[in-house]
């Protein structure tokens, strides 16, 4: 699936401007984490999501529209691309890996991967829930639908936590709301 | 205590074969007010899954026994559910430029215990929780650290029901981290640079 989109991109070299360092670092004795490899980027990134196939990381950089996609498994920078512009969004990438969703907080974008084209797109409030600039984004298993946390603000009650949208037109299908216990 | 206001706050979905589990923080405040205007509010874990909304386990509350006013800035919840992790941001009155006192919490979800409290300048020092996870199967916590001023910074695991560290890594600054939907990786931002790491143990 991942063949699929890598395919359409339109891709930009720009392999002078990244540096990769697989230099030995301390190890200990049955450690948990074992340094692989990093590659230094043009601009620091600022939030990464892996995709499903665990094969790439999309990373975005700060104040700009810019999405890096890193090839874990050739340990590269593979493509770049533009997405909405948002400052410092949040993303999670649905199961097909057919979309990517960004939440910006003050606006959330579905992105289709085949052509980094901004598909649809909703300004917060929606239905009186603001969204929340958390990693509370994910896309249900079968990528038909994509839910988001959100604070309504107002008379305290019931809260909604949470909107399930429509995948590809962000509707609103479902919520989760809570409530403090008695 | 009259509630004067409710406030609700997710932090991460966490996904587990089918399901999706969500971890909402919901504050009950009260009219009680800080010197600095902050509301004294008490702060309930609430679990549920997404696939059907159902709860995960019974709310409960959580408070910091030193400062009323304390409450949690975040949670997560391991994709098993029967294990969350919260941030305690810096103490009420502390000046905002003074020294990071931010720890990491882990509570058993089924007693709303809490199992072990790390990560607080006792344990790193100058340096300060920027971003934290929890493994799939709810059994160590890593965390990113950083102090822009020493421009020193780290990674560090521990046991997440004995907060025991299990290790400890060097670097720059470390900011965000990702662990892969699998969980063998690690993706660590520092500085510049993208660190991977592989998850064993």
């Amino acid at each position: 699936m991942i063949r699929r989109w890598h395919d359409a991109l339109l891709i930009i070299t720009i392999g002078t401007l990244i540096c990769m360092n697989t230099a030995a670092f301390s190890y200990e004795a049955n450690a948990i984490l074992t340094f692989e490899f990093s590659l230094t980027l043009p601009d620091y990134p600022s939030r990464m999501a892996w995709s499903p196939d665990n094969r790439f990381l999309a990373a975005t950089q700060f104040n700009k529209g810019q999405v890096l996609l890193i090839d874990v498994a050739h340990q590269r920078l593979s493509d770049q691309v533009i997405i909405g512009q948002m400052h410092d969004p949040i993303m999670a990438w649905s199961p097909n890996s057919r979309y990517i969703a960004v939440n910006g907080s003050t606006s959330f974008a579905l992105v289709s991967v085949a052509d980094w084209k901004e598909i649809a797109r909703l300004k917060s409030p929606v239905d009186g829930c603001w969204f929340q600039h958390s990693r509370a984004l994910a896309f249900t298993p079968d990528s038909q639908a994509v839910w988001i946390s959100c604070i309504q603000r107002g008379p305290p009650v019931r809260h909604t936590a949470a909107l399930k949208l429509r995948v590809p037109t962000l509707e609103i299908e479902d919520r989760l709301e809570t409530a403090p216990p008695l | 205590m009259s509630d004067v206001s409710i406030y609700a706050a997710a932090d991460r979905i966490t996904s587990h074969n089918e399901s999706l589990l969500l971890l909402s923080r919901v504050s009950s405040c009260s009219g009680d007010k800080h010197p600095n205007g902050i509301n004294k509010c008490v702060q309930f874990l609430l679990g549920y899954d997404l696939s059907n909304k159902s709860p995960l386990f019974v709310p409960f509350g959580i408070k910091d026994e030193t400062d009323p006013f304390r409450i949690p800035s975040s949670a997560q919840i391991a994709a098993i559910g029967n294990l969350a992790v919260g941030s305690w941001t810096p103490p009420t009155g502390q000046p905002p430029h003074g020294p990071r006192d931010i720890r990491l919490e882990t509570y058993d979800t089924q007693s709303g215990k809490r199992l072990a409290a790390f990560g607080g300048p006792s344990d790193v020092g100058r340096l300060a929780i920027s971003d934290y996870t929890l493994a799939a199967n709810g059994e160590f916590v890593i965390a990113t650290l950083s102090d822009l001023e020493t421009k020193q910074g780290g990674v560090r695991v521990w046991d997440a029901r004995s907060g025991r560290l299990l290790q400890s890594l060097q670097t720059p600054p470390a900011s965000f981290l990702e662990l892969s939907p699998d969980g063998t990786r690690l993706a660590v931002i520092v500085l510049k640079e993208i660190r991977i790491f592989r998850v064993g143990g």
